[in-house]
């Protein structure tokens, strides 16, 4: 009932709503409408098991039909970067994932695709993450990122990365779910979702660090994945990206869910005390068009279970 | 069913579970029996690596039953079992090949490389890894089939994406591939296409008469030709023959001379042929009776004169020169023995290569980076790929304990090299521009490579604060991740030598060796 604080906002809003569909009013401003309801724009969920957070979470930003449409393609984007177990928090929680993925298939889904491109030997990685089984047995189609997929994408509206290497079959499906795990990291300080989004790039994504802060951005700006979910159930705080060592680790809890994804990775910076305003290329969000990053102006709503 | 038949069953079954141990040697989990068992089986590899290295090595003791079985049976591993041998048959019967040379007077020439390898083992030098056909034919499948055969399916794949419905699909086929059987990168073999051509002259040989390289080169046929000498089954004929000369025409191996009723037994594989071809059914192989053998014998002079060839060829080995630059980038695998018994017992089979290929992509056969001494033996090189942290393959599939086993804990502790900064190349120090993909692809869980934060100046004036990366000696492992990672193209702004490179001691411990790699 929270939803609509009066009934006579309700008729407002669904008349704007009906006005705007009838219209053909654009995307963006619907999202405007919906704000303006009061349904969140960013959900952060607490101390539950991961499988529940992860799906309360979504389910407060609207389910995940409002990113899912029926016999959608959609791709489920966990980091799969690296050979540790799910206990070292250098991959995405593997439940986190496997939820999801059921979500997705709830909302009718006619495809989940699940991949990565992983910076240890892939074989292993999908192994020992637990991710490749856990999403298979959740039904979807886990699939080694391989060259072939590759193609040179132009991207007309950036200044830095105008020109890269993009995985086709997942800028061609029609839903991206980034499902980045919040990191400590020795150069961009913390990897989030937008770095996340690196995992779809090819070439030698060696020389993207060199700008990282402008090129993050507007890599998310290019790819603009529908839903942004950062799993926080272990969170790395030093040693990152790869980890290794168990006290390093630190057991959070927290799922994070949101359509913006600098948003959500504004709001995963206050986990390791820190400030959105402290990270470059959060900062730089707004510029290519990313959504708030101003924590107090959020349309934010916190829940535990 | 004919003994032939039988004879060919047997060959089919056991070139198939060859395949089969060399698919499961890249494998992490379920290997239910040694991946090397052919390797280990082979008594010719055991013998001269044992007398070469001045070791034991317990696993080749498996070649034991090899021995016993030529003893009693001849020669029918090599007309039963080896995976080369059943190669160039079935090479011959796509080819439709005929008996066309009659090598009679080449066989011995086996027989002397046999000689020269055994003299050169004595003197401290294994070099019969080049001829021995168990590691001959692993080295040639890991280096240069396998590879043809996934560039090709990687090229025909690579087309068919191009058609956009199929995308999807293809994916889904690739990754079970992939999953199964397929390697996720690329293969980059320095010597493949040299092995290519060593494994086309065989087969050229091959498709204008039969088994040549058993007849003439083999000195695995040599010495289980020698051993055979007091066998028990032989080939016998009886007044029945009517001198057809057909069995003459069918033996792969040449053994039976101009007198049809006469067999050199140190060739005879037991193929069967002959009983199979003769019409009369006067020709039988068993154990029974009197058989007329035939020997020619080799000349003591020759014999001699190869034998002194090996000597020579041992001598010259062990003086050839390192360069010390070149030493330095020598990186073995973690667990390998010192360097004077590694190149003794290594018998270049690349098992290991194998197994690296489709995990870190990181070993490569040398051509001389190691010295003659060192020649084809496996190096990790830093451009192919890299050590990967969690993985022991390598060290699981050796047959001649050149590497040895190491679990996964022992192996995070073992040190195969030292990483060093070149800082006119390193971007941070070079130029000023922030990068530190060294740093976030370090595998140690403490990581060994750090920032030291400081004011760069650049050509404008500007100033602004900088990461600068080092290594941090004690934590660094030599893995070479750092080294294969960096984005600075051409030679790396940070790269490893096998500094600080810890050795297996047989015996059990760890030591440094440092010292003692190159020659002695």
């Amino acid at each position: 009932m929270d939803k609509f604080t009066n009934r006579r906002q309700f008729i407002k809003t669904a008349g704007v709503i009906g006005a705007g569909v009838i219209l053909g009013m654009p995307q963006e401003l619907m999202a405007d409408a919906e704000v303006r309801t009061g349904l969140p724009s960013i959900a952060v969920v607490k101390k539950g098991l991961p499988a529940a957070m992860t799906r309360k979470a979504v389910e407060m930003i609207g389910g995940m039909g409002k990113f899912v449409k029926k016999g959608d393609k959609v791709i489920v984007k966990p980091n799969i970067g690296w050979d540790r177990n799910p206990s070292q928090a250098a991959d995405t929680n593997p439940e986190v994932v496997a939820e999801a993925v059921k979500m997705c298939f709830e909302a009718g889904a006619a495809k989940v695709m699940v991949f990565d491109r992983t910076c240890n030997n892939g074989k292993r990685c999908y192994a020992n993450s637990g991710i490749a089984s856990a999403a298979e047995d959740a039904g979807a189609m886990v699939s080694f990122v391989v060259d072939a997929g590759f193609r040179m994408y132009d991207m007309p509206n950036n200044t830095f990365l105008t020109k890269w290497e993009l995985y086709t079959p997942a800028l061609e499906a029609d839903c991206i779910i980034n499902i980045p795990i919040a990191k400590h990291h020795g150069l961009c300080e913390l990897t989030l979702g937008m770095k996340n989004l690196m995992g779809l790039m090819g070439g030698d994504r060696g020389q993207i660090h060199w700008k990282i802060h402008q090129y993050l951005p507007e890599l998310a700006a290019f790819i603009k994945p529908q839903l942004t979910i950062i799993d926080a159930t272990r969170v790395l705080t030093a040693n990152g990206p790869q980890g290794g060592n168990l006290s390093d680790v630190e057991k959070m809890d927290t799922i994070i869910a949101s359509p913006d994804i600098a948003s959500a990775d504004a709001y995963a910076t206050t986990l390791f005390g820190r400030k959105p305003t402290d990270i470059g290329y959060i900062v730089n969000g707004p510029k290519y068009g990313l959504g708030e990053i101003d924590i107090e102006k959020m349309n934010l709503k916190v829940a535990t279970i | 069913m004919t003994i032939r038949k039988i004879r060919i069953s047997s060959q089919i079954l056991f070139l198939l579970f060859f395949l089969y141990l060399f698919w499961k040697t890249s494998e992490v989990s379920g290997r239910w029996i040694p991946v090397d068992l052919y390797l280990r089986a082979d008594p010719l590899l055991a013998l001269l690596g044992m007398i070469a290295a001045r070791v034991l090595i317990p696993s080749m003791l498996a070649s034991i039953a090899v021995i016993a079985a030529t003893i009693i049976l001849g020669r029918v591993f090599c007309g039963w079992v080896c995976p080369m041998g059943t190669t160039l048959d079935l090479v011959s019967r796509i080819g439709r090949t005929v008996n066309r040379f009659k090598l009679r007077q080449f066989q011995h020439l086996k027989y002397y490389l046999l000689s020269g390898f055994f003299l050169s083992a004595v003197l401290g030098y294994q070099l019969v890894y080049n001829l021995d056909p168990i590691a001959l034919t692993t080295r040639i499948f890991t280096v240069a089939l396998l590879p043809i055969v996934v560039t090709t399916f990687n090229y025909i794949f690579n087309l068919l994406f191009q058609i956009e419905p199929l995308q999807f699909q293809l994916l889904g086929l690739q990754s079970s591939l992939i999953d199964s059987l397929l390697p996720l990168e690329p293969y980059y073999f320095q010597t493949a296409f040299i092995l290519g051509l060593i494994f086309a002259v065989i087969i050229g040989f091959e498709l204008y008469s039969r088994r040549v390289f058993c007849q003439v080169v083999c000195p695995l046929g040599a010495m289980l030709g020698l051993m055979g000498m007091p066998q028990r089954l032989k080939r016998k004929v009886n007044q029945d023959c009517t001198e057809c000369g057909e069995c003459q025409l069918v033996c792969k191996t040449n053994a039976i001379p101009e007198d049809f009723s006469q067999t050199e037994f140190r060739e005879c594989i037991q193929c069967f042929n002959c009983v199979d071809v003769c019409a009369p059914g006067a020709t039988i192989i068993n154990f029974r009776g009197e058989a007329k053998s035939c020997v020619t014998d080799f000349t003591r002079r020759k014999l001699l004169l190869s034998g002194v060839g090996g000597i020579a060829a041992a001598s010259l080995t062990g003086i050839s020169y390192i360069r010390p630059e070149q030493a330095s980038k020598l990186i073995r695998p973690p667990g390998s023995t010192p360097e004077a018994e590694f190149v003794e017992r290594c018998v270049r089979c690349y098992q290991c290569l194998r197994a690296c290929a489709t995990s870190g992509n990181f070993l490569q056969p040398s051509l001389l980076e190691g010295g003659w001494a060192g020649l084809l033996t496996p190096y990790g090189v830093a451009g192919t790929g890299y050590c990967e942290y969690n993985c022991t393959l390598c060290t699981e599939v050796c047959p001649s304990g050149a590497i040895h086993p190491l679990n996964v804990e022992a192996k995070h502790k073992t040190v195969i090299g030292l990483a060093y900064f070149d800082k006119n190349r390193c971007l941070p120090y070079a130029n000023g521009t922030p990068c530190i993909v060294c740093e976030e692809h370090c595998p140690t869980p403490k990581k060994a490579i750090e920032f030291k934060q400081e004011e760069y100046q650049y050509r404008d004036g500007s100033k602004k604060m900088i990461k600068f990366p080092f290594i941090v000696e004690e934590l660094c492992i030599g893995c070479g991740i750092c080294e294969f990672k960096c984005p600075v193209e051409g030679a790396r702004g940070v790269c490893i030598t096998n500094k600080n490179q810890q050795r297996f001691r047989p015996g059990g411990q760890f030591g440094k060796d440092n010292k003692d790699y190159g020659n002695e």
